[in-house]
């Protein structure tokens, strides 16, 4: 091939395991419907019609086990339906009622248009299964879909090695049941790492995962080529590391592309703009004004949100077509100059969110369509790549031991442990204790202690989800995290001490299946410290 | 974050959802976890290169156990500390002869704390105890053993990948480039993400001047797009 370099393209799917069925209608659930809508749909769509229209791609994304099991969830799905259809009518009804207002009409229209593309691709095309496009793409050879730990637990974190273990374990068996092979890569979660987590990654034959910058610019010996070309960790184990400079160009909420004033406005919302009583049936059972998904403003720059100007489709979606330009020239540019200071091809780690695309920056996935297109048409210089494909054609790395890192704010673990959040460990570690010595103490159970040791098993990791400690550390929707966390681990404590009394309460037992009932297979034995292979059924 | 008149409306509304909730299900929206769990344990853990978090419980008992020689017990005789011992970085060694120091913990009934050291890139071990005036400690619990990350770039260079005639001087040029802006590592993640959008929200919030009906300040909750506190909780 005669390109100059490699770019990798990495998008993280994560949602916090979010389902009530408790309530009929549940407000953190909408975080799902909205990423679907605005996210996972436009992505499958962009990556179908690529590979119809022959447009060479290589993407990579990682699928977390929660969001897998969310999008395989069938009351989520009949959820989603509802969210859908609902939504659908009020674009209707929205462009009806915007029909003589010009500065609007054309953001209804695309709506509608958006939102019967939606409906057609997740009741017609993907019949509500969005797990199996995903693979089908993968097997078609241009996405490479990795995993994640169980539940995003924070493996630096985890003082028992046996629980970080538990939480890989259940990711690959979770990711063949789902996917129908073993993962080759993982994403840790926020990319942390500590020295030594790799032998786990091997132990499960996982034979890539990513960090951030530092954590490989600061590894011992220094690396060759910094973080334009992957290392093996002494386990093995390959890491790949992010470039910052497309980071930044994306990234950045100031001066990265989405904060562009003719992109649109996030925090003008019909949920509050429009006439109570006209929006009130869209809003939640509870009648609070909240975002709902339509907005009609975009950014326009540092002013008050009441002057805020109306959003042009086709100006924001020009705009689009030009940051992917820019960006694509940019690395271009990156390529070439990396190429002749390393003498050897680059690889380009670009690394992002998913969600960021669609959702936060809601012409994102224009701009990934266009960036692909014009990578495809327009130039030479760049090959676009998967990890294992990359692997396959350069297996001669230099092996180093990176340095305990992620991606969190300021670079380390302080965005999970702080004071906000600091309260949670002595209670993770005490049920990560307690759920070992269970496994142990009770290596062949059947019948109800069975199924009560995989239940305390799914609660610890519930607790164990980073996404708790994170949303504390934020300061957005922190007594839902808190509550989550102390229920996940109540109900824990409540079965350790029911199955170690023998007097297990089969109808709390029940209720608690019925909640929270990520990882259907589990099987409890996986936090054996003498680990024989469980049987996937 | 911003208080509302909605806030007694939707408060209403939680309420409700929770008199529901009990009465169905045996299950209690408001739990409470142990205090303690009658453990005797200090764990410490990794932050960053300069700083560590512990953690500790420890009964009544094991405390009243403490005693000197002589076998008097020393609990209310000395003050409790945290003994922070230095491993040195890589080199497997136990706490005999290793460097150390103190942090007096106050008040006593602290069960955490945040340790700040000096050098990164070491090993560390703590022990919690008594110190008697006459200096004198005696160890009531011993933590687990951690290594902090060193923050930055290695002085190990590696031969085996070094280019073909190339100086030493040249190699380090060329290393300065390729780690050109990893200080600025940290502005680019899902968290300063996070914040940024928080951010901009408060600077809308700030520059708000006048509404129409339909928009009050207390009414934009979503910061980051995601339900704020005082958003109702079902």
């Amino acid at each position: 091939m005669s390109e100059k370099g490699y770019l990798s393209l990495v998008l993280h799917a994560h949602l916090p395991f979010v389902r009530h069925p408790e309530y009929e209608d549940f407000l953190e659930e909408d975080w799902f419907y909205e990423a679907i809508t605005e996210t996972y749909l436009p992505l499958l769509d962009m990556m179908t019609r690529l590979v119809t229209e022959k447009v060479r791609f290589r993407l990579t994304m990682s699928l977390t086990p929660p969001l897998c099991a969310m999008l395989s969830d069938p009351l989520l799905q009949g959820r989603y339906r509802r969210y859908l259809y609902r939504l659908i009518e009020l674009a209707d009804r929205e462009v009806h009622r915007t029909k003589d207002q010009p500065a609007f009409h054309p953001s209804a229209v695309m709506y509608q248009r958006k939102l019967q593309r939606c409906r057609q691709l997740y009741d017609d095309w993907y019949r509500g299964n969005l797990l199996q496009a995903f693979r089908q793409l993968q097997d078609e050879g241009v996405l490479e879909i990795i995993t994640c730990s169980a539940t995003h637990g924070y493996l630096p974190l985890m003082t028992q090695r046996q629980a970080a273990r538990a939480q890989i374990r259940v990711a690959v068996d979770d990711y063949q049941r789902h996917f129908g092979r073993r993962p080759r890569g993982i994403w840790l979660p926020e990319c942390a790492y500590n020295p030594g987590d790799d032998v786990l990654l091997q132990e499960n034959g996982i034979r890539f995962f990513y960090l951030e910058a530092h954590g490989l610019l600061y590894g011992r010996p220094r690396p060759r080529f910094g973080v334009y070309a992957p290392v093996y960790c002494p386990s093995g184990v390959a890491a790949f590391s992010r470039d910052m400079e497309s980071a930044q160009q994306v990234w950045s909420a100031d001066t990265g592309y989405p904060g562009d004033s003719r992109y649109r406005e996030f925090y003008r919302d019909v949920g509050y703009d429009l006439d109570y009583e006209y929006i009130k049936p869209y809003l939640h059972t509870d009648g609070v004004r909240r975002n709902i998904g339509l907005k009609y403003y975009k950014i326009t720059g540092r002013v008050p949100l009441n002057a805020k100007q109306p959003y042009h489709p086709d100006e924001a979606r020009d705009l689009a077509a030009t940051h992917a330009g820019n960006f694509m020239f940019n690395r271009q540019k990156q390529v070439e100059h990396l190429f002749g200071l390393l003498k050897r091809k680059p690889i380009i780690v670009s690394m992002y969110d998913a969600e960021l695309f669609g959702h936060w920056w809601y012409e994102g996935p224009d701009f990934l369509e266009f960036l692909f297109r014009k990578l495809h048409y327009d130039q030479k210089d760049i090959r676009t790549i998967t990890p294992s494909e990359y692997l396959a054609e350069n297996p001669n790395n230099q092996v180093l031991q990176p340095e305990m890192s992620s991606w969190g704010d300021k670079g380390y673990h302080e965005v999970w442990l702080n004071g906000s959040n600091d309260w949670i460990y002595r209670h993770l570690h005490k049920a990560a204790e307690l759920m070992i010595d269970l496994a142990e103490r009770y290596p062949s159970a059947s019948g109800i202690r069975e199924r009560a040791l995989n239940q305390a098993a799914r609660e610890l990791y519930l607790a164990q989800s980073s996404d708790w400690a994170f949303l504390m550390s934020v300061g957005t929707a922190t007594s839902y995290a808190q509550k989550r966390t102390r229920e996940h681990l109540d109900r824990f404590l409540r079965l350790n001490d029911q199955i170690r009394r023998d007097a297990i309460d089969e109808n709390f037992l029940a209720e608690v299946e019925r909640r929270d009932t990520i990882f259907p297979q589990l099987d409890y034995r996986v936090f054996r410290v003498a680990q024989r292979d469980v049987a996937l059924t | 974050m911003d208080h509302s008149s909605s806030h007694t409306f939707s408060d209403n509304a939680e309420k409700e959802k929770f008199a529901i909730d009990a009465a169905e299900f045996p299950i209690n929206g408001t739990a409470q976890l142990p205090e303690s769990y009658g453990d005797n344990r200090l764990v410490i853990l990794p932050r960053d290169p300069h700083w560590f978090f512990a953690y500790w419980e420890f009964t009544a008992d094991r405390a009243r156990q403490l005693t000197d020689d002589q076998g008097h017990p020393v609990w209310d005789r000395g003050t409790l500390v945290l003994r922070v011992y230095d491993l040195s970085a890589g080199e497997p060694r136990g706490i005999e002869g290793s460097p150390f120091f103190d942090i007096d913990v106050t008040p006593r009934e602290a069960r955490k704390w945040y340790v700040h050291v000096e050098r990164s890139g070491h090993s560390y071990l703590c022990e919690l105890g008594i110190r008697l005036p006459d200096g004198r400690f005696f160890a009531l619990l011993r933590s687990n053993r951690i290594r902090l990350p060193v923050g930055r770039v290695s002085d190990k260079t590696d031969s085996e990948w070094m280019a073909v005639g190339e100086s030493p001087d040249q190699q380090d040029e060329r290393f300065k480039k390729l780690a050109e802006g990893v200080e600025q590592i940290n502005r680019s993640g899902s968290a300063e993400f996070a914040k940024g959008m928080a951010q901009r929200w408060e600077f809308l919030k700030s520059v708000f001047s006048g509404s129409s009906p339909a928009l009050s300040s207390g009414q934009f909750m979503a910061s980051v797009g995601t339900p704020s506190e005082e958003e109702p909780k079902p």
